[in-house]
């Protein structure tokens, strides 16, 4: 048993919610499925580039946004990960965790996810010690040694947000050098919490029922270091999540969804919205006009059916 | 001469998002534009910028505004009158002042389309009017029709018929073009006319506006006509400058808002961008491209 939409839009980030208010505003039979709402926002503390908005949390952004959203008649399930996209004919089917759903139409706008180590111990520990999100869970390491994965500017923006209530704090970097702005790394320094610990590749994260210490390998000598932390936090950048989408769509060398200027993929009737497409810049107001095109570059499509 | 790294041409979504985004880039810019929000300001109703529901443009106007005080970002309410590339240098001259800049971003949006119509000119303001959002006062009690089948102009009939006696909506096309949420609405109004497959071939009135006469031959009595027709680019400023547009006069640029001239960026319903489907958001997410691309530009100077 199936159900029938014009449109399915996969993704409840700002790119989806607005392909929703658009679709629901074209009369479309329109099913979003989401895992959550919001994505990457939801861990911002303060937007102040929302035009309009002079300040506000991603939360509360996101909130306001799936608000206006549920004012239309439009169909949400919530909490759902969407497995496989594939065709049959001219209709696209749509796996989740536990149905499939058909569509004459699908915008893809899933958005991307914190990049994992993939490493013994990280999955095993995530939210035992081990965390993506320092705007989340920092003030549960109060008085903590933690280490930092990543020395670009998002583990400087990780540490910059630790430093309030960590007692020490690893900064550990693959490269032989940070790549993270000099300014934020002078402020890191000043805190006198800071450790930075360069070539290091990290190997495992050890613990019993909560971490208790991470193994590096120095680059420079092969030598496998292993040091004491109650915390580890993963910031080594964002991924996208296309692969249950690509058969019908091509994928950059990053896994993107790569789309023309008008968000259509190389199959008809399949577009991609906000930071899952290949466009240059990643901001929600920049997602939020990728979801609008999407939307009506849908409609006209379904039109010309 | 004050020398700038940008300067923004036009105070519409795309611009004033440009200047929240030059702001937090730390920025040395200006923006300058006649009109603080440009075309929004005469919209009836937004209820499609995500996250803000059912203001009018007025309304959205004032929180645009509100959030570039809160950056200190002032708006120069000054006329351009002419734009001269020197080298790498953009040389901006307004009726009072003259600027340097090491790129611009032309964001000035669109003007209203004007119709051949005969002894149209004779009435404007006489009861002829451009943009209903703009004059809703004018039409209590009376008798108006509104021409144009798009969302201004369906919008435009709802909100219209709130005060008026009566409205007719002409539209030269047999099916409106607004979106359906729009035309339900329009459909279910008593008061509303909609006359398909007509257009307006003149008008006629002692001082003030008295009657329309239709290329069908009908003549309809009313008290106001509006003009609902559309918009087109105003690229008169552009013409120096050599900046490449398209047939219909829009600004060809690519992905990331570039035109043809280095240093020379281009954001909202000015562009060809968008697939032209000129959104409020969609003009404010060009902004915000416009900038990083710009950033991007600088930084490899």
């Amino acid at each position: 048993m199936t159900n029938m939409y014009d449109l399915i839009i996969i993704g409840g980030g700002p790119a989806g919610i607005t392909a929703g208010i658009y679709a629901a505003r074209k009369k479309l039979k329109t099913l979003l499925i989401t895992e959550e709402w919001g994505g990457q926002m939801t861990k911002a503390t303060e937007i102040g580039n929302w035009p309009g908005t002079k300040m506000i949390s991603g939360n509360d952004l996101i909130k306001q946004m799936s608000e206006h959203l549920k004012m239309f008649e439009i169909e949400i399930k919530e909490g759902k990960e969407v497995i496989d996209l594939d065709k049959k004919g001219d209709i696209f089917t749509v796996r989740d965790n536990d149905q499939v759903y058909e569509a004459k139409a699908v915008i893809i706008a899933t958005g991307k996810i914190p990049r994992a180590l993939n490493i013994p111990g990280e999955e095993e520990y995530k939210g035992k010690g081990v965390s993506f999100c320092a705007t989340c869970d920092a003030p549960m390491f109060k008085n903590k040694t933690v280490a930092v994965i990543g020395g670009g500017n998002a583990g400087f923006a990780t540490a910059i947000d630790l430093i309030k209530y960590a007692k020490k704090i690893y900064i550990l970097e693959f490269f032989p050098e940070m790549k993270g702005d000099i300014v934020t790394k002078e402020k890191l320094e000043k805190s006198g919490k800071v450790e930075f610990i360069l070539n290091a590749a990290v190997k495992e994260i050890k613990g019993t029922k909560f971490v208790e210490s991470l193994t590096y390998e120095d680059r420079g000598t092969s030598k496998d270091h292993e040091i004491e932390v109650e915390g580890v936090f993963i910031s080594i950048g964002m991924m996208p999540k296309a692969g249950f989408a690509e058969k019908l769509v091509e994928l950059n060398k990053i896994g993107e969804i790569v789309i023309d200027k008008d968000n259509y993929t190389k199959t008809p009737g399949v577009f991609a919205a906000g930071d899952i497409s290949d466009i240059k810049y990643e901001q929600i107001v920049i997602a939020c006009g990728e979801g609008a095109k999407a939307a009506l570059a849908a409609t006209d499509y379904l039109k010309k059916q | 001469m004050k020398m700038y790294d940008l300067i923004i041409i036009g105070a519409g979504p795309a611009g004033i998002t440009a200047g929240i985004y030059a702001k937090n880039f730390g920025m040395k810019f200006l923006l300058i534009g006649e009109k603080m929000g440009g075309l929004i300001n005469s919209a009836y109703k937004i209820e499609n910028y995500p996250g803000i529901f059912g203001v009018t443009g007025k309304e959205l106007t004032e929180k645009f505004n509100g959030h570039l005080n809160h950056l200190n970002i002032v708006s120069n309410k000054e006329r351009i009158e002419n734009i001269i590339k020197k080298g790498d240098i953009f040389e901006i001259i307004t009726g009072e002042n003259e600027y340097q800049a090491k790129s611009i971003i032309l964001a000035f949006g669109t003007e209203i389309k004007k119709l051949d119509i005969k002894n149209i000119e004779q009435f404007e303001n006489k009861g002829v009017y451009y943009r209903a959002g703009d004059n809703a006062l004018l039409f209590k009690n009376k008798t108006v029709a509104i021409i144009g089948g798009a969302n201004c102009a369906v919008m435009g009939a709802v909100m219209i018929v709130e005060e008026a006696k009566k409205v007719y909506l002409i539209y030269r096309k047999d099916k409106l073009r607004a979106d359906d949420i729009w035309v339900k609405r329009i459909e279910e109004l008593k008061n509303v006319e909609i006359i398909y497959n007509a257009n307006i071939v003149e008008v006629k009135g002692k001082d003030d506006l008295e009657k329309i006469i239709l290329d069908n031959g009908d003549e309809l009595k009313i008290d106001n006509l509006v003009i609902e027709a559309g918009f087109m680019p105003n690229n008169v400023l552009i013409k120096d400058l050599g900046v490449s547009i398209d047939e219909k006069g829009y600004i060809i640029v690519d992905k990331a808002q570039k035109t043809n001239i280095e240093g020379v960026f281009a954001a909202g319903d000015i562009t060809t961008n968008s697939n032209e489907f000129r959104q409020i958001i969609t003009a404010a997410a060009e902004g915000s491209t416009a900038v990083l691309g710009v950033f991007n530009f600088l930084s490899k100077k």
